[in-house]
């Protein structure tokens, strides 16, 4: 009977210890935090920016960085998180329809432009110049999957208003399974060429070169728009971060990384082009 | 015919060092030596198990040395009998017969029979008894129609009761069963009584190497080193020779002095030897000249003793008797103790023949 | 007190795990319906995924059991010089995370000379059917060999000495012999096998792609749900991803034990 109290004691109190290590105090006991859901493509911006915002308001910014869809869910799920900052508009209006994100609290403005171009290998051995010449026998494109990744649908989009999408689907070997596996792809070398944003080539410029598409092409180009969620905890603060995100400073940062700051810049590579609404909050 | 030459073997600290013998057709060699002397290594030396690092192996005029298990015909039976395991007796045996050279169906109904296992055939291994089991592995072995059969410790594995009745020889099973094979048995024990019952001559191994070989009566009688005396039973005490000559050789054993017949196998001028008496020579009686009529004109050795202790096994009573500072086991009948009225404590007279005293090297 | 403390901790800790993986697999149904389950079998694209799932784990497991058992033999029976080294080595790729296992395999046919040789000449593998197999194989293989070896090792050598004395080649001890005995252990390393490579999920995608229709398997196929945000069919998939390994549990524990337990 002893051997099994002491069995029984030894159990609970590692159960405590353990118990204890996951243990997350309430909100008012802990020094103020934001927490964020963002996408992991534009990762680097959002670390400096923190930065940033961390020294000027001392407040800590705890950043969860995934893809998109992935951080949708979790915040569906977990009800909690202060900023959702999703790689594409059109997760806002499906975080805003399904009740995650508060437009009210701060009206999300488009903080970057994203528009499509053909990233190819280094040196750009195949010669590819135009987007017809994806079609061209014999050269490996790479897309992310079109029904799944937003990229995809974009890609799609882009092909079909051109007539290309039969010609060069014929020439896609494989759909990844989102933006940076697209991108993965280039710098691995196992495509001639992707269709993707033209961050792509920013963010590994050793690795890939940049194609731009025909001006005209185009018909939709993307943007980075963040909102408060509905939960957020501190939402002055969430806004202040926001702010900051979509501020003059901010945007050298977002520049470095060769994301486009305004409208015109991106109109200038897209000017026919389309942009996805946030219901009555246009970029 | 099996003619093993020289077989030498190495593994790690332990080697088996030029063992040479030849076993007849229908003639069984008993190998015996205390664990560890390499018994089952050199049966799987010559099984093909394992290999050698010279020497060789001849079985029916063909050199197997060189050859893989498979092509030598030696059937193996391993002291845990390794019957293949979730299958039938029947199965277990198919599976020998069918890779079998010389040996037809008739041949295979008479084994079964002769090891009394034909009601056996459907019952799954696990289910058998230790005796059972010993038999199938034979009858296994025995299926492949083999040209020498190599068993090791194949009693160890039985219960008392089967193991008893092999070794007092009531059982006569394995004793007819080689016979009739007619061909070279190998078979390994480290049990004296076991040997007798079984085999016609035994090789004593030690540390990898063959002592003695011989008739077992021979060996028996004769042992040729200390180590083999004890291994046998012997009483074995270190001596020293006072005198020695062509006839008689003198020696001091603890205080006592024994005349032994001969020099033995001893040169010129050694001077400590082992003196060794096989406890069924000793005979035991209350007065010093009880056996002088009996054993007329020869030379006899009578000391005299204080019992120590009695024990009696089944047919034989062990006598422990001190003498001076020697202590010396007699066999004798249980019978013939109880006529005597000997006990602990009684004092006796022992007398050995000297035809009888074993004058061995030192070591 | 009849029952020992240390019994009672025991089954303490199995309720532990058993309520843990429960409570786990049970939580997708909060997020969906019968009906979603149902739409989703009804459509194409997912029973395609079904389908090419069972097919390269099945695929794969085999592979693994033609080169394992050979392996899982000489680890088992053998001793040769460097084998500490070499068992040591095959410990390690069950530290690499699928995904990096992928994305190394992926480097090697696309950037080595002779990976390019195989995969242009010899097989594709690079986003094609061949290339889950790879992949599942580089995940499951280790699994494999290690639950075989121990099998091999429960088979104790006695019996393929006897064998040969009785006549039979090594490779036919082997064959008649050891492998029969250890039926049951190889039957468990091969289920648990197919059942790994089944949700093998990062080194797949790495090497063949998400590819609609060619190499989504039903494990990519619930993470592209996830990506996109659809909880539902992510619930509804894991489901139905689930149903799959209980039932190949339970029809092979059924063939290996039939009535009796062993």
């Amino acid at each position: 009977m002893r051997k099994f109290a002491a069995l029984l004691s030894a159990v609970l109190v590692l159960s405590a210890v353990c118990a204890s290590a996951f243990y997350q105090p309430t909100e008012g006991t802990s020094p103020r935090e934001v927490v964020v859901f963002a996408g992991a493509a534009a990762a680097p911006v959002y670390r400096e920016v923190a930065a940033h915002f961390e020294s000027r308001y001392g407040v800590k910014v705890a950043l969860n960085l995934g893809g998109s869809g992935a951080l949708l869910s979790a915040l569906e799920i977990a009800r909690t998180g202060d900023v959702y900052i999703p790689g594409s508009p059109e997760y806002l209006v499906l975080a805003s329809k399904r009740g995650i994100v508060d437009f009210t609290a701060f009206e999300p403005r488009a903080l970057a432009y994203l528009v499509p171009a053909i990233i190819v290998q280094k040196g750009n051995p195949k010669n590819i110049t135009k987007l017809e010449d994806l079609a061209r026998p014999g050269i490996r494109v790479g897309v992310a999957n079109p029904e799944f990744v937003c990229l995809g649908l974009y890609t799609k989009e882009l092909l079909e208003e051109n007539g290309l999408w039969e010609a060069v689907n014929r020439n896609v070997v494989v759909h990844a399974e989102s933006c940076e596996a697209t991108a993965r792809l280039v710098y691995i070398g196992a495509v001639d060429a992707v269709i993707g944003w033209h961050v792509f080539y920013y963010w590994n410029p050793d690795k890939a070169d940049i194609v731009w598409i025909e001006p005209d092409k185009i018909p939709k180009i993307s943007y980075i728009a963040g909102a408060v969620t509905a939960f957020a905890r501190d939402g002055d603060l969430a806004v202040k971060f926001l702010d900051l995100l979509a501020s003059r400073e901010a945007r050298e940062i977002w520049r470095r990384y060769g994301y486009f700051t305004t409208l015109e810049e991106a109109k200038a590579r897209a000017p026919r082009a389309v942009i996805e609404g946030l219901g009555r909050y246009g970029g | 015919m099996m003619v093993v030459s020289n077989l030498n073997a190495k593994r790690g600290n332990f080697s088996l060092t030029n063992i040479s013998f030849d076993v007849r057709d229908g003639s069984t060699l008993v190998v015996m030596g205390p664990n560890g002397c390499g018994k089952t290594t050199l049966l799987e030396c010559i099984a093909g198990l394992q290999k050698v690092d010279s020497g060789t192996v001849i079985i029916d005029g063909i050199d197997v040395t060189g050859l893989p298990p498979e092509k030598r015909r030696v059937g193996y039976v391993p002291a845990d009998y390794a019957l293949f395991p979730h299958m039938t007796v029947r199965k277990n045996i198919w599976i020998a017969f069918r890779k079998s050279k010389g040996i037809g169906l008739e041949d295979l109904q008479r084994i079964i029979r002769l090891l009394r296992i034909d009601d056996l055939m459907d019952r799954r291994v696990e289910s058998l008894s230790s005796g059972q089991k010993q038999r199938v592995a034979i009858a296994r072995a025995l299926a492949a129609g083999p040209s020498a059969l190599l068993l090791d410790e194949p009693c160890s594995a039985l219960d008392p009761p089967t193991r008893e009745a092999l070794r007092r020889g009531t059982d006569n099973t394995l004793r007819e069963l080689f016979r009739e094979l007619n061909a070279p048995v190998l078979y390994t024990t480290h049990d004296l009584l076991e040997a007798t019952a079984i085999g016609d001559r035994i090789a004593l191994m030690s540390n990898g190497k063959i002592e003695q070989i011989g008739l077992i009566s021979e060996v028996f009688e004769s042992p040729r080193s200390k180590f083999i005396a004890e291994f046998l039973g012997f009483n074995v005490f270190s001596g020293r020779v006072l005198s020695a000559n062509a006839t008689c050789t003198l020696v001091e054993v603890g205080g006592v002095v024994l005349s032994a017949e001969g020099r033995g196998d001893l040169s010129e001028d050694v001077k400590d030897v082992t003196v060794a008496i096989k406890p069924q020579d000793i005979a035991l009686s209350l007065t010093r000249d009880a056996f002088e009529p009996r054993l007329g004109n020869c030379r006899c050795n009578t000391l005299s003793g204080v019992v120590r202790q009695v024990y009696t096994e089944g047919p034989m009573a062990k006598v422990y008797v001190d003498v001076g500072d020697l202590s010396l086991k007699a066999y004798v009948s249980p019978e013939y103790l109880e006529e005597l009225g000997i006990k602990p404590g009684c004092p006796v007279f022992l007398h050995v023949k000297s035809s009888k005293i074993k004058v061995l090297p030192k070591a | 007190m009849g029952v020992s403390a240390f019994r009672v901790a025991s089954f303490l800790c199995l309720a532990i795990i058993l309520a843990f993986f429960l409570c786990a697999f049970t939580s997708p149904a909060a997020f969906t319906e019968p009906r979603r389950l149902a739409l989703a079998l009804m459509s194409d694209e997912i029973r395609f995924a079904i389908l090419l799932s069972i097919a390269t784990a099945t695929c794969s497991t085999l592979v693994s059991l033609v080169i394992g058992i050979p392996v899982a033999y000489v680890l088992s029976r053998s001793n040769f010089w460097g084998k500490t080294v070499v068992e040591g080595f095959l410990d390690i790729p069950m530290a690499v995370p699928p995904i990096a296992l992928g994305v190394m395999l992926l480097t090697f046919f696309v950037r080595n000379p002779l990976g390019s040789f195989i995969n242009e000449r010899i097989v594709r593998f690079v986003f094609e059917v061949p290339g889950i197999i790879l992949a599942q194989f580089a995940v499951i293989s280790i699994l494999t060999i290690k639950l075989l070896k121990e099998s091999f090792d429960g088979v104790p050598p006695r019996y393929e000495d006897v064998a040969r004395t009785l006549g039979y080649s090594e490779l036919e001890s082997f064959l008649y012999i050891t492998l029969p005995a250890a039926k049951r252990g190889i039957l468990g390393a091969a289920l648990l096998s197919w059942t790994r490579a089944l949700g093998e999920f990062g080194a797949t995608v790495a090497l063949a792609g998400a590819t609609r229709f060619k190499t989504e398997t039903l494990s990519v196929a619930i993470y592209l749900n996830l990506a996109a945000g659809n909880l539902e069919n992510v619930a509804a998939l894991s489901t139905i991803l689930l149903l799959i390994s209980c039932t190949a549990q339970v029809a092979v524990r059924r063939l290996l034990y039939g009535g009796s337990r062993p």
